[in-house]
């Protein structure tokens, strides 16, 4: 089912850009990633989760009681999607693939780009790895992909 | 309770009519007088008017101030508006009608999908736009495809959930077969089987053409009072017997993934408040989302209406069937019917008051007295609504 278009429509668009701001918690993840290619969480002092990406506050214990840790760049496959087509439908030699990947040690994830590795290859749960942009910038696009962990 | 809320009035506008003609402002219009037309009231009974639905799919922003002659609401003394599903201005309405039983309440939502975005990627970045923007938000409005963004993020929950559930993806065929099949039963057009869907395009596995729905235009409105003043009405009441709702954690990478737990939680509310305790004994019928086949059945798991089977075991004996003894979106649900982001949950709610309000509401048990409606945010969101009427 197609929806219909009216015979005569009037064009209009909205076009706003935003500056956001990453918080206190988002500079000092986006400061170690960009210059030592560091994780890092923040670990709540009463709950003992570690949060990634890490926040001033925990929202279980609503306490801004919280350390900075670091964390492995490594994880397990949470999910992930694959995209085989191109804006004008056509079929990607390589498909682009997105997924979830929980950090060790902590209780968040990040969603990214998977790298290096084929849907076929890929199972939930198995290990993965950050892959780090050799000229980082300090955002989050500074961490290429996760692969899977080679043995 | 002494002095329950129900419903008086419908009115539905759905993509089955010439929606392309009529404005924005035309289709809640229309929603609107249908449903005042049903409940034999008029714009001056009107108390308080609350519209529901997302301003950034509609393209404008405050947009009750743009709608609100549209539904009666010019200078009512409670006018609400919240960035929720429709359905959400059902939860306001009833408790507006709590706070004042002499009131007669509107609720309503509109949406206009087919004003959105000419060259069709519209969607796709509204939904990027839901994503929180430091950590998710750059990664997925870069992905090379940017009309594929939806199909991926469903596509990431749905093998979540197989994985973890061992549903497959016949299964999520069999779903959209069924729900098609209710839509058209009646017309003179061969029913597609769980074949014909596994064969439509794969988006991004396990996600099909025919396994997501499609967007279409739709206004609904209802009308609320308390079952005092619908002693005065003419119009048979449904009541509204349970509501809740529940959000889960605002960051996607963070929630759990290929569950529904929003869902389990706005259902408990809701089945506490109307009394329920064993759901797939008493829930007669049920209205729940399918945005994606797999949403259908996480959400009847989530609802509880399995008892101690699987969810699959359920769908494969026809449980869920129009026919079967838990029929759910016998109107077809969203596969059948088309989305109307935003304004879904309250239509949801409208197909279950007007098939409890029928004689005849083409069911095994004719005597369906209790029906769930349920709706879901859609990706990336997990928040959730629940409402249980009943003809009591
Ligand atoms: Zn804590």
């Amino acid at each position: 089912m197609k929806l219909k278009k009216p015979e005569m429509t009037i064009n209009g668009e909205i076009q706003i850009s935003y500056n956001w701001s990453p918080g206190k918690a988002g500079e000092r993840f986006f400061r170690d990633l960009r210059d030592h290619m560091k994780i890092m969480g923040t670990r709540c002092r009463k709950c003992s989760r570690v949060l990634v990406p890490p926040r001033i506050f925990c929202e279980e214990c609503f306490t801004d009681d919280m350390e900075w840790v670091e964390v492995e760049p490594k994880g397990t496959l949470a999910t992930f999607g694959d995209c085989y087509f191109s804006t004008d439908g056509k079929r990607l030699e390589k498909p682009w693939i997105l997924g979830i990947v929980r950090l060790n040690g902590s209780n968040g994830g990040l969603i990214h780009y998977i790298g290096e590795a084929t849907a076929e290859e890929l199972k939930i749960g198995m290990p993965m790895e950050i892959v780090f942009k050799e000229q980082r910038e300090g955002n989050i696009l500074d961490i290429l992909y996760f692969r899977p962990v080679k043995e | 309770m002494t002095n329950r809320v129900c419903i008086v009035g419908i009115g539905v506008v759905e993509s089955t009519e010439n929606t392309a003609e009529m404005s924005h402002k035309d289709l809640l219009f229309y929603a609107t007088r249908r449903a005042l037309d049903d409940a034999g009231l008029e714009r001056k009974d009107i108390g308080g008017a609350i519209t529901a639905t997302f301003d950034f799919l509609e393209g404008r922003s405050l947009s009750n101030q743009y709608t609100l002659d549209s539904i009666g609401g010019v200078m009512k003394p409670c006018d609400l508006r919240l960035g929720e599903d429709g359905i959400y201005s059902l939860f306001a309405g009833y408790m507006e009608v709590m706070v004042d039983p002499g009131q007669v309440t509107v609720v309503a939502s509109v949406q206009k999908a087919s004003e959105r975005d000419p060259n069709g990627v519209g969607y796709q970045k509204l939904i990027a736009a839901t994503l929180e923007p430091i950590f998710s938000r750059p990664v997925c409005s870069s992905v090379p495809n940017p009309g594929s963004l939806e199909s991926v993020l469903a596509a990431m929950d749905a093998r979540a959930y197989l994985n973890r559930s061992g549903l497959t993806e016949q299964q999520l065929a069999k779903v959209a077969a069924k729900n098609i099949g209710n839509v058209i039963q009646h017309a003179n057009v061969s029913v597609p089987g769980p074949e014909d869907i596994l064969k439509s395009d794969l988006l991004s596995w396990p996600i099909r053409r025919l396994t997501s729905a499609k967007e279409s235009d739709a206004a609904c409105t209802l009308i609320l009072v308390s079952e005092k003043k619908a002693r005065t009405l003419n119009q048979d009441p449904v009541f509204i017997r349970g509501i809740g709702w529940c959000s889960g954690k605002s960051f996607l990478a963070s929630r759990e993934q290929g569950t529904a737990k929003e869902t389990k939680w706005a259902a408990s509310q809701a089945y506490h408040m109307a009394g329920i305790r064993c759901p797939e004994r008493e829930i007669d019928f049920a209205e729940v989302s399918d945005w994606y086949a797999h949403r259908e059945l996480m959400h009847c798991e989530a609802l509880g209406f399995c008892g101690a089977n699987s969810v699959g075991s359920c769908l494969d004996e026809g449980l869920f069937d129009r026919t079967g003894a838990l029929p759910v979106n016998a109107s077809g649900g969203l596969l059948g019917r088309g989305n109307a982001v935003g304004t879904s949950g309250l239509i949801r709610v409208a197909q279950v008051a007007r098939r409890i309000r029928s004689h005849n509401n083409g069911f095994k048990n004719p005597r369906a007295e209790i029906g769930l409606a349920h709706s879901w945010g859609g990706i990336p969101t997990a928040t959730a609504g629940v409402a249980i009427l009943g003809k009591w």
